[in-house]
């Protein structure tokens, strides 16, 4: 086996195929990382989004003072070490319909569309619902800068529970909502695969995927001519899902300084256990900045919960024993709860300060940081739980996105702005050449003054 | 099967079923001002009023949407396929849920990360099959070949797709074989063929191009026996056909209704048939969500995943009993005076353990324990983590037990539970509800059932006295057919168990299970056949089973899905 360390480096980082099939990754160690670094210019830019649920307390949230001269809110407030790689948007109303305020709020957020007519009933004055009829604002950058990694994008969940409206907010289309990987097992292993194969077996199962592919693709084409045209379009999102995987076959990566195999991760004992919340979190997070750090993705995302989240905070001091979403709905006036809530929303500020501490952690190629070449957006269903109301709805992003966002910056807008238009300075941050996203009527344009 | 004999020309109903019109009656409530901000109870609980469109006027198939394996059935046809539980099927992503239920053919979506789990789970399939090629391709033994492998393909491939496969299918998997053979030997070669069948869409869709227009029913097209052969099999088995089945198919013998009906007593004489039905009833009481459910540790400490699941083996037990040996009508579901349990289930309800020791029989006597709405496993999940939950055990009959969804509360108010007083009853609390009228319109439709459960707590434990104060299980039903006051869970039941309109209720529900969608106008002839055989069977769930298979909406699909 001399001989086989020395082929594994010339192999390089080419061989680090998708790990969605046989899991074709090779190892990482040493032979992964870049000869040299490359000019600045090449470092690739990354798009995260987080998403926590149920409303904010928008008074605890918001921060005071000026653009550029603000205070940090409660709940902001382990956010503070961060304060100059943020942009707090505030007074932006998120546009949403179709289902519950809910549902509505989380089909919109990142798509800025309605959802379709469907079967999901929620506790709506609107009756039920479908899937959100567009593409989520992750997935269209994905599309414009996913396309050499060996993962398009990769969504990450916490607990996220049911497949239905409440627990999918990345849609990479009308109707195809993607599915959030919950076991960060599972995840490490999609990452990270198999290590240890020799370059010729590592040939081998690539040679055999590609031919079972292909042939697969053949049989879905003769199966789809005999069906009707509803029929034809699952099984075009089917075909369009294996021509993914197999043009990532040879997808070249090009990891960071900081690019490391973390090791499979020691999940906690029960993965459903409300207790474990924290402890899931958190190996995500570090899986997610470890994808973004090896380049393995350029897009991620990480949804706590879901939406209508009954999550108890257990492990706060003192401990909010009452489900998330019966205390969201307590009134205004009733401050124990309103109390309970801020601290929830200050658990997850400091989760989203984690994040950020190990994208700032990691070194890129030329001695920037990860978090410098990131665009992050941290976002919530809904503005104030108990109205349902998504005016005002709570955006923090984060990063620097290799220099299109200028940040340490608070952006207060009146008028209830929809949303979309922030969506589309989020995509013109991410060199996306686009002045509209999601449903037209809801479109004004970029958002003035963000970028 | 009275209102569907072969060949009975069918005309529009005069029958008015009370039903349809019942579902249309609760939309009275009053809701407050429109726009935003909106207001809801938020709670995702899936189900809808059953359409009130026309009554049986026109026979229509309705829809027949692209239906792909769900999880559970890969799972179990991959077993049979194989012969045994060979693959890791647990990295599968969870199905959608819609209606309830984990086959709504209307919510599948698609996405690398499901496929990859397909190709992936394929793949080993096919290294299954090549390392045991004695007992998956018994000719390679002696002649290892391009012939053996045909061979292969032919059989192994006739069930995974369901179908004999055609001449183009054929080729173009030899073609898959002699690639792979040729890179790495014959083994090879079935270890790609294996994979490609498996992750075609012949093996993880149930594709339906049909047989052609039939006489008997302008507009539809006739499933073909293998089509036929593999809805009978999902809908009963959640798997595969037998070869019974299939040789059923290849010799016309699933032609008429009564050729359906003969191959359905059949299967259900199988015990395959029983998971099928207990998924329906876990899904259709929301069951699943015991695996993980929440519960306060202070306030219910002896709530433990341990007990959880023994609320699911319970109920799981009860419902096979009652169906398959013991009465086998939806009444005794709701009413029968026995469950099952060990000895720590029993004392938890406070009756003696079982004889025998572990799980067994056990007599509940009838009179704080009767049927699935007086089990921990429904009681559970519908209690909140600190409190028991009188709202959302009345919605869940309202909308799973009588098919129909209630109003939502009215916009512009803050929608909150009333916080725990030690020195009141939950009931007590819940009164505001009726104190202001912004809530008494729609509450007064859910809240008069679900306090007849007060004598049970969050996690179903019996409760005599609450705050200090005795507990009042005292209830009334309105607006449905069996309308009239009660004293607590049981007698509700026995209430229920008369009911006709839920007798309805519980065929729409599983129209929606066995058919994978949920009911449209054009479906009224289907469900008028099915919910009057079902009572006219007395609520007898296994002739239910059967009437699933004698519907328009089951033999046939509209010409116009397939252009």
């Amino acid at each position: 086996m001399s001989h086989f360390l020395d082929d594994r480096r010339t192999l390089s980082r080419r061989t680090m195929l998708r790990a969605g099939g046989v899991s074709l990754a090779l190892p990482f160690l040493d032979a992964m990382r870049p000869r040299k670094a490359r000019a600045a210019g090449a470092i690739p830019k990354r798009f995260v989004v987080m998403f926590t649920p149920n409303g904010t307390i928008h008074p605890n949230w918001v921060p005071s003072g000026t653009e550029t001269a603000f205070t940090l809110s409660p709940i902001l407030s382990p956010l503070a070490a961060h304060q100059s790689d943020l942009v707090v948007v505030d007074g932006l109303y998120q546009q949403g319909g179709g289902g519950d305020g809910h549902q509505s709020g989380i089909g919109g957020m990142l798509t800025g569309q309605v959802l379709n007519p469907g079967p999901f009933q929620g506790g709506a004055n609107n009756g039920a619902a479908g899937w959100a009829n567009g593409i989520s604002v992750d997935q269209e950058i994905a599309a414009h800068i996913g396309g050499t990694t060996p993962l398009s994008s990769l969504e990450l969940g916490v607990q996220v529970g049911s497949a239905d409206d409440w627990g999918r907010m990345i849609y990479g289309g009308p109707n195809q909502p993607l599915i959030p990987e919950e076991n960060p097992a599972r995840a490490y292993q999609r990452l990270f695969a198999t290590k240890g194969e020799s370059p010729a077996q590592v040939a081998f199962l690539r040679a055999r995927k590609k031919s079972i592919l292909d042939a697969v693709q053949d049989q879905l084409r003769a199966v789809s001519a005999r069906l009707g045209a509803n029929d034809r379009a699952r099984l075009d999102q089917h075909a369009t899902a294996l021509r993914d995987i197999e043009a990532r076959l040879d997808a070249q990566a090009m990891p960071s300084m900081s690019c490391a195999d973390p090791g499979a991760p020691a999940l906690p004992s029960s993965l459903t256990d409300n207790d474990s919340f924290p402890a899931i979190g958190k190996l995500q997070m570090d899986l997610l900045a470890v994808a973004l750090a090896c380049d393995l993705t350029r897009v991620a995302s990480l949804m706590w919960s879901r939406s209508v989240s009954l999550t108890r905070f257990t492990w706060l001091s003192p401990a909010v024993l009452d489900p998330h979403h019966d205390l969201s709905h307590k009134p205004d006036s009733d401050t124990a709860s309103q109390d309970k809530l801020t601290r929830i929303n200050t658990w997850y500020a400091a989760q989203f300060a984690y994040l950020l501490d190990k994208l700032a952690a990691a070194q890129e190629t030329d001695g920037t940081r990860l978090l410098d070449n990131t665009l992050l957006l941290w976002s919530n269903e809904l503005g104030k739980g108990n109205t349902h109301s998504r005016q005002s709805a709570p955006y923090v992003l984060a990063g620097r996105a290799g220099g299109a966002l200028r940040t340490g910056r608070f952006l207060s807008y009146t008028g209830d702005l929809p949303h979309n238009n922030l969506l589309v300075s989020l995509l013109q941050a991410m060199d996306v050449s686009t002045t509209k996203f999601g449903k037209d009527d809801w479109c004004t344009g970029p958002l003035s003054g963000l970028l | 099967m009275s209102t569907t004999s072969p060949g009975r020309p069918r005309t529009a109903s005069g029958t008015a079923l009370a039903w349809w019109v019942m579902a249309v009656g609760l939309g009275a409530c009053s809701s407050g001002g429109g726009g935003t901000p909106k207001v809801d109870s938020g709670s995702p609980d899936t189900d809808v009023t059953p359409s009130a469109g026309p009554l049986c006027a026109t026979r229509d198939p309705g829809p027949s949407p692209l239906r792909r394996l769900t999880d559970a059935e890969y799972a179990q046809t991959v077993h049979d396929l194989l012969g045994g539980d060979l693959l890791d099927v647990s990295r599968l992503p969870p199905g959608e849920r819609a209606l309830g239920f984990d086959n709504n053919a209307d919510v599948i979506s698609t996405s690398d990360l499901l496929v990859g789990a397909y190709e992936d789970l394929a793949e080993q399939a096919g290294g299954v099959v090549a390392g045991n090629l004695a007992t998956y391709v018994p000719c390679s033994m002696s002649s290892p070949d391009a012939v053996c492998a045909a061979q292969f393909v032919t059989d192994f491939g006739g069930r995974a797709w369901r179908r004999p496969l055609d001449a183009g299918e054929q080729a173009a998997l030899a073609a898959v074989f002699a690639d792979g053979a040729t890179a790495g030997g014959f083994a090879e070669g079935i270890s790609r063929v294996t994979a490609v069948m498996m992750a075609s869409p012949q093996f993880l869709y149930r594709g339906e191009p049909g047989a052609g227009p039939t006489a008997d029913l302008a507009g539809a097209v006739a499933l073909s026996p293998y089509e036929l052969a593999t809805r009978l099999s999902y809908l009963i088995w959640g798997t595969m056909p037998d070869a019974a089945l299939f040789d059923a198919a290849a010799n016309g013998r699933l032609a008429t209704q009564a050729d359906l009906a003969r191959q359905t007593r059949r299967m259900l004489n199988d015990s395959r048939a029983h998971a099928v039905v207990s998924a329906f009833h876990a899904q259709w009481l929301g069951l699943d969500k015991l695996q993980g459910l929440d519960k306060d540790a202070v306030v219910y400490p002896t709530f433990t995943p341990a007990l959880a699941a023994a609320f699911a083996q319970e109920t799981n037990r009860f419902v096979d009993e009652v169906v398959w040996n013991r009465e086998g009508t939806l009444a005794a579901l709701l009413t029968a005076p026995y469950t099952f349990g060990d000895a720590t289930l029993a004392a938890f309800y406070g009756l003696p353990a079982p004889t025998g020791g572990g799980f067994g029989l056990i007599q509940t006597g009838g009179t704080q324990r009767a049927g699935l709405l007086t089990q921990g496993a429904f009681l559970s999940v519908y209690g909140k983590a600190n409190q028991s939950d009188p709202v959302h055990r009345g919605r869940f009959v309202r909308e799973r037990l009588f098919c129909t969804t209630p109003p939502p509360p009215p916009q512009n108010i803050i929608i909150r539970p009333p916080d725990l007083d030690p020195r009141l009853t939950t009931r007590q609390r819940f009164d505001q509800h009726t104190i202001d009228p912004a809530c008494s319109g729609c509450h007064e439709l859910l809240d008069p059932i679900g306090f007849g459960f007060e004598h049970y707590d969050g996690i179903g434990r019996w409760r005599d006295m609450e705050g200090g104060q005795p507990v009042d299980g005292t209830g009334a039903l309105s607006r449905t057919d069996v309308d009239g006051d009660f004293d607590g869970a049981v007698q509700l039941a026995g209430k229920l168990a008369q009911s006709t309109e839920l007798q309805v209720c519980y065929a729409t529900q599983w129209f929606r299970f066995g058919y994978g969608r949920g009911e449209t106008d054009a479906d009224a002839c289907s469900l008028h056949d099915l919910a009057t055989a079902f009572v006219a069977a007395k609520g007898d769930v296994r002739e239910l089973v059967v009437a699933l298979t004698q519907t328009d909406a089951f033999r046939y699909r509209r010409a116009g899905d397939l252009q």
